[in-house]
């Protein structure tokens, strides 16, 4: 199951995180899930192809997200979903590919998910 | 503790016509009685130590009885030396010329010293006097400067006054059109009307600005003198002091008020931000789930269904205990939380709570501890199942997954005790005494978990206006323990607002 595209959702919400990753699964992706930040960090050994990315976590900021992203070689293509509006400095720092406000249709998410990395 | 003053040394009133007329006499009768004893040491004395003894007495008067007295006896002296010591003796003659001279140096002498000597006592009576005038101010403005509380400033300046004055009475009175309200303070032994118009009173306008804030009334013994220029002085930079105090008071009370103003302004933007975020997160999950199910091209199975399902009925009951702790809140803010107490047994509750619950008691072992046959107690069940979920939402909330969650119950006395102990983090102590005020969270920097900071309020109002009590504290093996008693019996205490009234107090978040 290599050629499945891998998506990681940090999403510090189980009952939310749950239904993304069920619905990224049912559509064809690997999913791995991290409830915060640090949980995010350990589980990146492998490069995902797409991170879905709650930028409100309980322990880190979009600061320390940022941070950890620029450490990336080559870019992660992100979609973050916040239910606040997220400030912009830290929106332009993470440079993600959508963002999508909370509540939301979960078409709305697969479908910029198929945008930018087609499932098979 | 006030710091009792020494009255100030006045200057001697007028003294009645008598008095005078006894110094007179005393001054007479010195010189007599000097003339007597140095007419029988006569023979062993020249006619030089007699002036000189002679000018003794006269600067004793002086110094004694004062400027007048002194003159009056450096004439008499002059007069009993020529006619008891000069010869020719028992005569005002005098047969040298030079002795004339004499006579005339000595009363001129004894006069100047008693003139000197007089006025230097005055000049020292006066430099002490004027000392204690500005020692006294100074300690007045002290007190005033150190004293931040307008009624105990008041209370100590009057008292001060009263002794420092030797006022009989002395009162205070300021009406405030900045808010302080009316403050009237009284010292000294007689009580005094405001509208009193008594000759003796001493009334002074206090002003702040061009308005007039008040009245300072001092009333003086029955036959006191009225006051000098140094206890005037001492009134007026008094009074000017005071109204700068006053002023401070008031301009103190309305940054307070603008501040509280402030704050609750900021408390509510962020109240309504908090409450915006928590009701759009179940939102989230709840519209996510709804348009995973309608979207046709997937095929779910039975278990997505249920799931999809399942989180759309926990999440609408999440949203809906939020909206009841918003408005229990506001009901025990407004002190018209009235629990429909009926009798039930707290292990139903707890039982109901925990299933509801399980769901998002994902990952956190619970360990119950309840015991058995506890007697039924008066509650509003809805209210007490709130309290019990808000401390378990609390405990899922504030502790990391995987860690245990304990709920105890017994019967403790006349009352039974409920426990939630978790075995995260604790709180920090400095948060303790805080922790059930309403609005207030235990932030953790810039991330954390958010929320209205309006649970354990509401647990605390809703325990206290069933008559019982909220405990926290932290656990010896580390983590948090809250703690709720609820009564057997129905007292009468749980019936009166007092007890949720207190939690309107609301502490500021710092």
């Amino acid at each position: 199951m290599a050629q499945q595209p891998f998506v990681l959702v940090v999403e510090d919400d189980d009952q939310l995180r749950s239904i993304i990753a069920r619905n990224l699964k049912a559509s064809g992706y690997f999913v791995l899930q991290a409830a915060n930040f640090s949980e995010a960090v350990d589980r990146i050994d492998i490069k995902p192809n797409l991170m879905i990315l709650d930028i409100n976590l309980p322990d880190a900021t979009g600061w320390d997200v940022a941070k950890w992203l620029a450490s990336f070689t080559s870019p992660v293509p992100i979609i973050v979903i916040s239910g606040a509006t997220p400030d912009p400095k830290q929106l332009e720092h993470i440079e993600p590919k959508a963002f999508l406000a909370k509540p939301f249709a979960i078409e709305e998410l697969l479908e910029l998910v198929q945008q930018h990395v087609p499932s098979k | 503790m006030v710091k009792q003053f020494a009255a100030l040394p006045f200057r001697p009133d007028p003294r009645p016509a008598w008095y005078n007329r006894l110094r007179y006499l005393a001054a007479a009768l010195g010189v007599t009685v000097a003339t007597g004893v140095l007419w029988l040491a006569q023979p062993v004395l020249s006619l030089g130590s007699v002036y000189l003894i002679y000018l003794v007495i006269v600067v004793a008067v002086a110094v004694g009885w004062g400027l007048r007295q002194g003159v009056l006896a450096s004439g008499l002296a002059f007069l009993c030396a020529n006619y008891f010591f000069h010869p020719p003796v028992f005569t005002f003659d005098i047969a040298q010329p030079q002795d004339v001279l004499a006579l005339v140096i000595f009363l001129g002498i004894a006069t100047l010293t008693s003139q000197l000597v007089a006025s230097l006592q005055r000049e020292a009576q006066e430099a002490r006097r004027s000392q204690q005038v500005t020692a006294t101010l100074y300690e007045l403005s002290q007190t005033i400067n150190r004293q931040h509380n307008l009624a105990s400033l008041l209370q100590e300046v009057t008292v001060q006054l009263c002794n420092v004055l030797n006022l009989e009475s002395i009162i205070i009175s300021i009406v405030d059109p900045g808010g302080l309200g009316r403050v009237t303070t009284h010292s000294g032994s007689s009580p005094l009307a405001e509208n009193n118009a008594d000759t003796n009173v001493v009334r002074l306008p206090l002003t702040a600005g061009v308005h007039s804030i008040g009245n300072l009334l001092m009333k003086l013994p029955a036959g006191r003198r009225p006051f000098d220029l140094e206890e005037r002085r001492i009134v007026e930079a008094f009074r000017d002091q005071l109204q700068m105090a006053i002023e401070r008071a008031q301009l103190q009370q309305t940054a307070i008020q603008i501040e509280v103003l402030r704050r609750t302004d900021s408390l509510r933007l962020a109240l309504l931000s908090a409450v915006a975020h928590d009701l759009r997160t179940p939102l989230t999950s709840i519209k996510a789930s709804a348009t995973s199910l309608l979207n046709m091209k997937i095929n779910w199975s039975e278990e997505d269904e249920s799931a999809f399902l399942g989180a759309i009925v926990g999440e609408a009951d999440h949203i809906n205990s939020l909206v009841s702790n918003l408005l229990d809140s506001a009901r025990i803010e407004e002190g018209r939380l009235s629990p429909h107490k009926e009798l039930h047994s707290i292990s139903d509750v707890i039982e109901t709570v925990l299933e509801r619950l399980t769901p998002r008691l994902k990952g956190h072992p619970l360990q119950t501890e309840i015991e058995p046959d506890l007697p039924f107690i008066p509650m509003d069940v809805v209210e007490i199942d709130e309290v019990i979920t808000n401390l378990l939402e609390n405990a899922i909330k504030y502790t990391p997954p995987g860690t245990p969650i304990h709920i105890r119950a017994k019967q403790q006395g006349d009352a039974i005790k409920i426990e939630v102990a978790d075995e995260g983090p604790g709180i920090p102590p400095q948060h303790l005494q805080y922790i059930f005020d309403r609005f207030y969270r235990v932030a953790k920097g810039g991330a954390g978990p958010t929320g209205t900071g309006l649970g354990l309020s509401i647990v605390k109002g809703i325990v206290e206006a069933h008559g019982g009590e909220v405990q926290v504290s932290n656990r010896l093996g580390g983590g948090a323990m809250f703690s709720f008693t609820l009564p057997l019996q129905t007292s009468n205490r749980s019936e009166q607002p007092t007890a949720v009234e207190r939690v309107n107090g609301a502490s500021v978040p710092s």
